[in-house]
């Protein structure tokens, strides 16, 4: 049960719609304190406004962020 | 220490009462709408886009305010103060080194946390500080509210609530800016606290920080985060080892303890404080944001729309640039013409002053050149005006990345290789949006592969007198494209080799899309056709001069004039010639002196100097001079042709005579190694001087400028040697 609460998905594999938990950002320094700037930080929720194999389109705290896939992929997330 | 130097400054600048001065900074993430802020106050012009990083150097402005001069310095727009990026770097440069007596921050008010997190690391250099609250407008009617009196007493500072669009809160906000400054001390605001472990490790550090006795009034516990941080740049400056190694342990313990680096963890407690600050201070009614610019992005930037989109809309910028631009440049040409013949008409026919000769072939000939793609250059910057303020650009880069990436560019450097169709002047400005110097660098060296205004007059020249007009078309576009590729292969290049270096991760704000006002549009448009407009009041001016005077001196000799003559009055005498034949000969005679003179002026001199470098390329000496002169401007290649072929000094790209004189000497495959060269060789004087400036180094100037010569000359010896086995 436990295991099943905690797996971790990445962010590209979120569907369109879905609000997520950020969990860890799997990265180098650098994405990470651009990502950090930004608001995207674990712990913070987060909901996917696109994800259709081009860029990903955040809802982050009510703005809107653009992430290429590579480093979306690198973003571990939890399903609310 | 360091505290009470601060405290002796702000004192004696406020017993001062008659004037005071102040020097205020304006920081604000990208697209807070800082700029608009700054023009409100000090009545300045500065371009607002709707472009995420419009303003990468700081920009200074005065304004007055009742007794009170402000020296207002806009910086770049940023989200933190980390060390990752050039205007980061450059925000936090004038806030530790140029001690404004206040930081005027600017916090989107529909985005209270995310702003609020560079308002903290602001707090945390202890600069008196005061919060603009704009948009505040657009956070009413997303249906947010605001208790601005808990807040200010939550953060310790002042809020003042603004609308800079509409000019409302101006005032309030200059006098919370002079308030401020008078009760410095206390208008530094409550700083987060870390929790315990964190605290424990900042207090060590601290303490050692204030041990070493360092010469700088940085706030020590500042300092102590960076250090924890990891942040390179504060490494550097300091140059202490043992500080660094102090930090890298505590690092280390920190990791170990709470599972993460520093720098993530010091994030997270910053949110978690923003927060707390903001969960009772700040209600949150309606949730309705956003829907048309989603709506609008689920379209355009969608992975099969996404691109078809984009090429379509350039296409269109190219379309309207071209055909919009074509009466203009009319006029432009028939008002040099006839200034021209204004001018020409002060000396008698045939006079060979040369005053005359000078402001006809030299300053009205160079500089009339170059001002006829202005309206071509309007337009393009028009286009792309509108495309940034609406917001698409930041659309159209984040597409492009994908295709840059690959190449190992960012998505960004695509802007300005597309200004660079245009000219490479503004194109090489525009690069300042790049956030590594690396990027920026790679962008400015190949953007002058992308064929730009100036030297279509040398395809327009060339293309119909070689090519069946079937081919005249496609003849143009392949041309385009080989600049293209090339650009990629260069950029490619520079990547693997002297360039080498990630690129930073591609995470861009999409701000919504906006109705892009006239007077901003104009605003940006001007802003980079006046440095288009000065290229060719300075630089090509002189240039020209130069020139024409190169093609002057030194003259023919006295005996070699004379034989010309004897030759002319052998004809003139000779009396078995009928008229027209005698004529003809004359004309000849004129033909042969002229070149002679051009081949012994310094400019023939130069291009037959260059002659056998140039052969293996196709080249004659003719050819040769011109490219020297191209040099100056491209658009130049085409007047200096008709030039050297002795046409009379008004030859333009339109001008038959000239073209068939080239179909008599040159093969196609000369002609088209002609285009060729000029595109890749050489960029023009003022693309090298603006390389010079941004790259802030002659190096990177000389590179390209050597660089693309080198890369011009093996790729047309190799097609034209190709060629001539293959003919």
């Amino acid at each position: 049960m436990k295991c099943e609460d905690r797996k971790l998905k990445k962010l590209t594999d979120i569907k369109k719609g879905h609000q997520v938990l950020v969990s860890e950002i799997a990265g180098g320094r650098g994405l990470k304190s651009r990502l950090n700037a930004m608001g995207v930080i674990p712990g913070t929720s987060l909901t996917v406004i696109s994800m259709n194999g081009g860029p990903a389109i955040l809802d982050v705290m009510g703005t809107r962020l653009m992430l290429g896939r590579g480093m979306a992929r690198k973003v571990l997330v939890q399903q609310l | 220490m360091p505290n009470l130097l601060r405290e002796d400054e702000k004192s004696t600048s406020s017993s001062d009462s008659s004037t005071h001065q102040l020097t205020v900074a304006l920081a604000g993430n990208p697209n807070s709408g800082k700029t608009t802020i700054f023009n409100l106050i000090t009545g300045a012009r500065q371009h607002v886009g709707n472009y995420p990083g419009v303003t990468v150097e700081e920009v200074r402005g005065v304004c007055k305010f009742g007794q009170t001069r402000m020296d207002v310095i806009d910086l770049p727009g940023t989200y933190s103060l980390t060390a990752y990026s050039a205007e980061e770097l450059v925000a936090r440069q004038v806030l530790t080194e140029g001690k404004p007596d206040v930081v005027v921050d600017i916090v989107d008010a529909s985005n209270l946390n995310r702003n609020l997190y560079l308002a903290i690391q602001i707090m945390e250099l202890q600069l008196p500080m005061v919060l603009a609250f704009n948009m505040s407008d657009v956070a009413a009617s997303q249906g947010l509210k605001f208790d601005l009196d808990m807040l200010q007493q939550r953060l310790g500072l002042k809020i003042v609530p603004m609308v800079g669009n509409k000019g409302t809160g101006k005032d309030d906000l200059l006098s919370a800016v002079t308030e401020t400054t008078r009760q410095a001390e206390t208008a530094t605001g409550s700083l987060p606290n870390y929790g315990e472990e964190i605290e424990r490790e900042l207090v060590e550090l601290q303490k050692a920080v204030e041990e070493s006795a360092l010469l700088t009034d940085l706030p020590p516990r500042w300092i102590a985060i960076k250090l924890l941080e990891g942040d390179s740049d504060i490494r550097e400056k300091l140059a202490h080892t043992e500080l660094a190694d102090l930090a890298d342990k505590a690092a280390q313990r920190l990791e170990s303890e709470l599972g993460d680096n520093p720098e993530a963890l010091l994030a997270d407690r910053r949110y978690g404080f923003i927060n707390g600050v903001c969960r009772e201070a700040v209600q949150s009614t309606v949730e309705s944001r956003r829907r048309v610019s989603d709506r609008i992005d689920a379209v355009v930037v969608s992975r099969i729309l996404g691109l078809p989109i984009f090429l379509g809309l350039m296409y269109l910028v190219f379309q309207l640039t071209f055909t919009l631009g074509g009466p203009p440049m009319e006029w432009i040409e028939a008002a040099f013409g006839w200034l021209a013949v204004t001018i020409g008409g002060l000396w008698p026919t045939g006079s060979e002053s040369l005053l005359r000769s000078l402001l006809l072939d030299g300053i009205i000939g160079g500089v009339g050149g170059v001002l006829v793609f202005l309206p071509n250059i309007l337009f393009l910057f028009l286009a792309i005006a509108i495309l940034e303020d609406s917001g698409y650009m930041a659309r159209a880069a984040f597409l492009m990345d994908r295709l840059m990436h690959k190449i190992g560019m960012h998505g960004k450097s695509f802007v300005p290789m597309l200004i660079g169709f245009g000219c490479s002047v503004p194109a090489i400005m525009a690069t300042r949006t790049l956030e590594s110097r690396k990027d920026r660098l790679v962008t400015m060296l190949v953007v002058p592969l992308m064929s730009c205004g100036a030297r279509l007059p040398i395809y327009a020249l060339i293309i119909p007198a070689f090519f069946p007009s079937k081919w005249h078309g496609p003849m143009l576009w392949i041309i385009y494209l080989i600049g293209i590729a090339l650009a990629v292969f260069c950029a490619w290049f520079l990547k693997k080799t002297v360039l080498r270096g990630e690129t930073p991760p591609f995470v861009m704000e999409l701000p919504p899309y906006r109705l892009p006002t006239l007077r901003s549009v104009l605003t940006h448009m001007w802003n980079r056709s006046s440095a288009y407009l000065k290229k060719a009041g300075t630089i090509i001016l002189g240039i020209s001069i130069l020139l024409w005077a190169m093609q002057q001196w030194p003259g023919l000799s006295a005996t070699q004039v004379g034989e010309f003559e004897t030759m002319r009055t052998a004809i003139a005498t000779d009396s078995s010639l009928d008229e027209s034949f005698r004529d003809l000969r004359l004309e000849e005679i004129d033909f042969a002196e002229a070149e002679a003179t051009l081949q012994s002026s310094l400019m023939g001199r130069v291009g037959s100097v260059l002659e056998p470098v140039l052969k293996p390329c196709g080249f004659d000496w003719k050819i040769s001079t011109a490219m020297v002169g191209a040099f100056a401007a491209k658009e130049v290649f085409v007047s200096q042709m008709g030039i050297v072929y002795s046409l009379g000094e008004e030859q333009d790209e339109e001008s038959e005579p000239l073209r068939e004189k080239l179909q008599a000497n040159y093969t196609e495959l000369q002609g088209f190694c002609i285009m060729l060269f000029c595109l890749i060789s050489a960029p023009c004087m003022a693309t090298i001087a603006v390389t010079k400036r941004e790259s802030n180094s002659w190096m990177w100037a000389l590179l390209q400028l050597a660089g693309l010569t080198f890369l011009a000359w093996v790729v047309t010896t190799a097609v034209y040697q190709a060629g001539q086995l293959i003919t």
